[in-house]
């Protein structure tokens, strides 16, 4: 494993993000991830357990910037910079960890479809189908399920695997990185 | 602030805002951009050399922005909506098969280019269908079987778009088929924009 690459480019295959700064730019990406997460379930306490109505059961940024989370704007910037981060971290990944984060990165570019569609609708008044409100594809097939969180979890699910096999390389996965990602090797023993 | 309900139970259940409202029209010239792209396509295949990666992406995306554009626009087509996935599965396979370069899936993508007029005849006949019974058989709305088979013809051109079949009489055949289906298709987009315009 080596970490200097002899590059001053900041993307793709060997650029710095995805070698020198794989590690801190995948903890920042993880930070927004979790941050999202963390958000959904404030909501769903505020919803389920203390018996907020939903319309007012906007989490913690929802208390301080009402207006903010009713923003359409506001989830398609998140679908944006989840793929974005997908997207651009990708190289740093190797082997069994690549194929995870190339499964959540594809899932992500069909989510981030969906809520271009949505924005599209809001902003132009036609309906998909001819449906009275903006509707998702998936909302065709499944209309009754929370299909935001399920999206999330979709794309949580692989890039989380993704990132604890990048974090315990097998010896061949080992060889090709170019990050400081890997856990270090335990001394050999006597050393 | 404009603001519209999201579909009932489900999506994020709350309520959502834009903030602008720019009207339809966007959508309309998106759709004229778009068609002429894959119609041209479709009638000067045969005076063209191989087109490249970039060239058959370029024209399947047009196809697949064509489609959703005519999901939005057309108000209901005469095929369940149970369906429209299975629709946008078969317009991002070609998509797929533009853009692959991966050596791992070459002999895959190879064989599904190959067998590409087995789904492109099917949709071409069914596009057919839709639009003789959107003008001659005088029964029922015009509208739905019209954007009906703007779509389909839509796919068959997309899989048109990524064949490359072996028999030179399987070309030709293909190379014929798709151009007739480019001249319907653009006076059938034309009236399908015009009527959902009236509407």
């Amino acid at each position: 494993m080596t970490t200097s690459v002899g590059t001053d480019r900041l993307l793709g295959p060997g650029g710095l993000l995805n070698t020198r700064y794989h590690k801190p730019a995948l903890l920042a990406f993880m930070v927004v991830v979790l941050g999202h997460w963390a958000e959904h379930l404030v909501q769903a306490y505020q919803i389920y357990v203390l018996g907020w109505p939903r319309p007012q059961a906007g989490g913690v940024l929802g208390l301080v910037f009402p207006w903010l989370v009713t923003s359409e704007w506001l989830h398609y910037g998140y679908a944006i910079v989840m793929l974005v981060g997908l997207v651009i971290l990708r190289h740093g990944f190797v082997g069994r960890a690549r194929t995870w984060w190339n499964a959540s990165m594809w899932i992500q570019v069909w989510h981030h479809f969906e809520h271009l569609l949505l924005l599209v609708q809001a902003l132009t008044g036609a309906y998909l189908m001819g449906a009275k409100v903006p509707t998702s594809i998936a909302q065709l097939v499944f209309p009754r399920v929370e299909l935001h969180l399920f999206y999330n979890a979709i794309v949580f699910v692989p890039m989380v695997v993704a990132m604890v096999l990048h974090l315990r390389p097998n010896p061949e996965e080992r060889a090709l990185m170019n990050c400081s990602c890997a856990r270090p090797l335990p001394a050999p023993a006597g050393a | 602030m404009p603001a519209v309900l999201l579909a009932q139970g489900g999506g994020h259940d709350h309520v959502l805002s834009v903030g602008v409202s720019i009207g339809p029209l966007v959508l309309r010239i998106a759709l004229l951009a778009a068609v002429p792209v894959v119609v041209g396509f479709a009638l000067l295949r045969g005076f063209l050399t191989e087109p490249d990666r970039r060239g058959l992406a370029a024209v399947v995306s047009c196809a697949c922005v064509a489609v959703v554009v005519e999901l939005l626009l057309s108000g209901g087509l005469t095929l369940s909506q149970r369906l429209v996935p299975l629709l946008l599965l078969l317009l991002a396979v070609p998509l797929y098969l533009a853009l692959s370069h991966d050596p791992r899936f070459a002999p895959a993508v190879t064989r599904a280019r190959r067998l590409a007029p087995w789904v492109f005849w099917p949709a071409a006949v069914l596009a057919a269908e839709q639009l003789a019974r959107a003008w001659f058989t005088g029964a029922g709305p015009v509208i739905t079987p019209l954007h009906t088979g703007v779509v389909l013809a839509l796919v068959a051109l997309a899989w048109f778009a990524v064949s490359r079949t072996r028999r030179t009489t399987t070309t030709v055949g293909v190379r014929l088929g798709a151009v007739v289906l480019a001249i319907v298709l653009i006076p059938s987009a034309a009236q399908a924009m015009v009527l959902q315009g009236a509407a």
